[in-house]
């Protein structure tokens, strides 16, 4: 049985076709990243997922449960800009998701410790989000969705915003939490490399209306290391994919 | 650096008494009294039971149309900056109202309502409450979509939504609404018992009729460290209440 089955979504804004009858499948425990160029439709495809915007039509399952429209329920979200609350502290915006679900104050700050901790934030539990790095931010925000133990975790160009530096240690923080508690993932990125380095399998969308180009199966063992980003086979793809996705886009 | 900012502000307050003590002593405290003569006139002043009196009766009844004006301007605000409707409505009056000074409608009020309670707070009110409505207008206009999103993909509903983004978020502009209200409610309140000759303002009447200037300036001085004593109050609890905006702004 397939963990998350989206089927036939579509979705137009004002007119303009961005998702036609979109079909995925990932299997329970799977990393799937969503490549593709800008515009392309892949953020409202992972919102449509969440339950945030209204698909036109179509069908989203997580686990057996019929979740299209809802938002809640299993699946956590990883920003692109973090989006911490401001007035929260770094225990309080990863206690977010406990307390709207009503777990109560001593449990969900110990609880959101331990994330904190795994997010290597200890000693940072009471500072605001404006006194965070940038990287920093982003580890709030993962440990935030980790926090409500989703079945399903979408990230949308999660270290997009971040150096080349900040980025690398956060693929390895993310690689090192993932394998402490692995979930489905849904990870959406522009980097061809990161994609590689992270997923299971990578879906290589086309411009819009998104329509999947390639899917490509990551030939490389877990637990990865920084050293596979040299290895040749890495490099073909990589280079594969970039040609792919720069022939989409003069076609 | 905050220590030497201090020294600044200090060496420019004695800087404008001393150029005010200079042109004092050359006009004459008929014209312009010395802040020398002020000070002795303040504590003159503040000896008198007349004072307290007349300052405890301008500020419970400014208060009472403060409040109005913050229990009514606030919600309202907040729906002008939140739906499109109240705001159509609404936003014209707005705007005209919060260019009519208090002493433009005094007169009017006067005849309308007389001299009472009902008066003051009424032109205490119908002043201040458009400055604390267009503050909020602009404050949930300002609400981050980004964040209310981020509560709705945790499955808060719309009441969570409320009280854990919209309110923090309104918090910090509420406390400045508060702040800016305070001083034109205290302007408006003023100029109305300067009219009815009543209070606080019959007091500055009186001052006023007197030959030296100096008790003038003396309830002029009292006034305004009310004034200021009663906003850094505020800001003393917004800074308490909310202390991610105080670090965020870098103002303590
Ligand atoms: N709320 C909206 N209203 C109107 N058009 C929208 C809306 N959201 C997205 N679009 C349009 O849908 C298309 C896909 O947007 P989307 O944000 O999903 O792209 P994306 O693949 O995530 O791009 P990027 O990689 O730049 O983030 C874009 O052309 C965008 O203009
Ligand atoms: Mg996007």
């Amino acid at each position: 049985m397939a963990h998350l089955s989206v089927s036939h979504v579509s979705k137009s804004f004002g007119g303009v076709q961005v998702l036609v009858d979109q079909c995925l499948d990932v299997r329970e425990g799977e990393f799937v990243a969503l490549l593709g160029p800008s515009g392309c439709g892949k953020s409202t495809l992972l919102q449509i997922i969440n339950g945030l915007v209204p698909a036109d039509g179509g069908k989203i399952v997580l686990g057996g449960k019929d979740i299209t429209g809802k938002t809640g329920t299993g699946r956590g979200m990883v920003f692109q800009g973090a989006d911490l609350f401001p007035w929260r502290t770094a225990l309080e915006n990863i206690a977010f998701g406990l307390e709207v679900v009503g777990v109560g104050k001593a449990e969900r700050l110990e609880r959101a410790r331990h994330y904190l901790n795994l997010v290597g934030l200890r000693g940072f539990e009471d500072s605001w989000p404006h006194q965070l790095s940038g990287g920093m931010q982003q580890r709030v925000g993962i440990a935030r969705a980790f926090c409500i133990q989703p079945t399903l975790l979408m990230m949308d160009e999660p270290f997009g915003a971040l150096d080349v530096q900040t980025r690398d240690v956060l693929q390895d923080e993310l690689v090192r939490i993932w394998e402490a508690e692995p979930k489905t993932v849904l990870f959406v990125t522009h980097g061809i490399e990161e994609a590689l380095y992270l997923a299971d399998r990578i879906l290589v969308y086309s411009k819009r209306p998104a329509r999947v180009l390639r899917e490509i199966t990551v030939p490389f063992a877990r637990p990865r290391r920084e050293d596979i980003k040299l290895d040749p086979q890495f490099l073909e793809l990589r280079r594969d994919i970039s040609d792919l996705l720069r022939h989409d886009l003069y076609a | 650096m905050r220590f030497g900012s201090r020294i600044v502000n200090l060496l420019g307050i004695l800087l404008v008494l001393a150029l005010w003590q200079a042109a004092g002593a050359q006009l004459g405290d008929a014209l312009l009294a010395t802040p020398v003569q002020v000070a002795r006139a303040l504590v003159e002043t503040v000896q008198t039971g007349a004072f307290w009196a007349a300052l405890w009766q301008m500020l419970w009844k400014m208060m009472l149309g403060y409040a109005l004006a913050l229990v009514i301007g606030i919600p309202l605000g907040v729906a002008m900056g939140r739906v499109p409707v109240v705001n159509a409505i609404v936003k014209p009056w707005a705007s005209m109202f919060i260019v009519i000074s208090a002493a433009a409608i005094v007169p009017l009020f006067i005849i309308l309502m007389g001299r009472g309670l009902v008066f003051s707070t009424a032109i205490v009110f119908v002043v201040t409450v458009w400055y604390v409505v267009v503050t909020m207008t602009e404050a949930a206009r300002s609400v981050s979509p980004k964040l209310l999103n981020v509560a709705r993909s945790f499955a808060a509903n719309d009441f969570q939504r409320f009280r854990y983004v919209i309110l923090p978020s309104l918090h910090p502009f509420i406390m400045i609404a508060a702040r800016v209200g305070l001083v034109h409610a205290l302007r408006a309140m003023i100029t109305a018992e300067m009219f009815i000759s009543a209070g606080f303002g019959g007091l500055l009447n009186d001052a006023g009729l007197d030959l030296s200037t100096a008790p003038l300036f003396a309830l002029i001085v009292a006034l305004m460290i009310i004034s200021v004593s009663m906003t850094s109050a505020l800001r003393w609890i917004a800074h308490r209440s909310a202390p991610w905006y105080a670090s965020r702004t870098g103002d303590r």
